[in-house]
């Protein structure tokens, strides 16, 4: 019944800054001594900073999962195999210095597929593996 | 996506919702939000330029925003948390409680109101004692006639603006107003109704 209460009134404090109102906040902290304008400053400084490590942070965990999709589909690809993903995984070993490790296409495991296809376009290979699949 | 038979947002939903609601002013709110949990359930009076022993209020919202995006990280449930920022705030809640516990060693009675969904069917005579404490607590802290009148409404019952505006023939700017001066009194109310040793 307590635990009730407080969190009705939980929802009534958090409900106002979705709604974009800060000015209870601000009166609370106004009241226990607190600058708004010299916090407003500060976050804002934090924020930019962090907004730029948050989206690199975010690219590189899109990057990652890209790169473990591309890699599942394209070992699929060659246990089931699917002509075209093994034609280019095929070209991809010819054209680099990989030619001499990965010679037989059978053997090769999920972080030998991550390593050949981590420099292409992911996002591109994914769409063309999954049509592939189609 | 399902997790425990709840849906869960997938990356890229995360993705989308981060890219419309992490702005200055949300980021600025957080900020806003961290110093006052920390004052009125830890007592602490936060300095930004110093930290709390080693604990500063931005690590702990980036920590937050953060954990949403790594792999095994947090949770967005879309269905308890339609809004990606109450998620965000409620996370928050969370990282402040085992930050300053853990610093603290003491064990707080944190009660994570928007970690437990869980309805309580509520009693008569508890409902009416702690409405009652309410009551005289806001009385303590000023409130007007109006604010103790709008109490059980608005933040029990959650009524709507218009409905009360309406149920109190007062207009709705009157009824923002009021709304205004009860809220500044609401983590206050809280906190009281936390330290109170009632609980059934």
């Amino acid at each position: 019944m307590k635990n009730n209460f407080i969190k009705k009134i939980d929802k009534a404090i958090i409900s106002q800054i979705i709604e974009g109102d800060s000015s209870t906040y601000d009166e609370i902290l106004k009241e226990e001594g607190f600058d708004i304008k010299e916090i407003e400053t500060y976050a804002l400084k934090n924020f930019r900073k962090h907004s730029f490590l948050l989206k690199a942070h975010i690219n590189k965990q899109r990057d990652t999962d890209l790169l473990e999709k591309a890699s599942a589909l394209l070992q699929n690809a060659i246990a089931k195999n699917v002509d075209k993903p093994i034609s280019y995984l095929k070209s991809l070993i010819a054209n680099n210095q990989f030619q001499v490790q990965y010679r037989n296409l059978d053997s090769l495991g999920i972080d030998e597929i991550k390593e050949i296809i981590k420099d292409q376009n992911l996002l591109e290979l994914l769409e063309q593996l999954e049509n592939d699949q189609k | 996506m399902k997790s425990d038979n709840r849906i869960v947002a997938s990356f890229d939903e995360k993705c989308k919702a981060i890219q419309e609601i992490y702005t200055p002013e949300f980021y600025a709110d957080l900020f806003k939000h961290a110093i006052i949990r920390l004052k009125t359930v830890f007592g602490i009076k936060y300095n930004h330029d110093k930290g709390f022993r080693g604990i500063m209020v931005e690590d702990m919202i980036n920590d937050t925003i953060e954990a949403f995006f790594k792999e095994g990280g947090r949770n967005w449930y879309p269905e308890k948390f339609p809004d990606f920022r109450m998620q965000i705030i409620s996370a928050l809640d969370s990282v402040i409680s085992n930050t300053l516990n853990a610093e603290l060693d003491k064990a707080n009675e944190t009660f994570e109101i928007l970690e437990n969904d869980i309805e309580m069917s509520f009693d008569d005579s508890d409902y009416q004692s702690l409405l009652s404490i309410c009551h005289d607590e806001l009385t303590a802290m000023g409130a007007t006639d109006y604010e103790l009148l709008l109490f059980e409404p608005y933040i029990i019952n959650g009524m709507k603006r218009n409905d009360l505006s309406e149920l109190l023939g007062i207009s709705n700017e009157e009824l923002t107003n009021i709304k205004k001066r009860l809220d500044r009194k609401l983590p206050y109310i809280k906190e009281k109704l936390k330290v109170l040793n009632y609980e059934k």
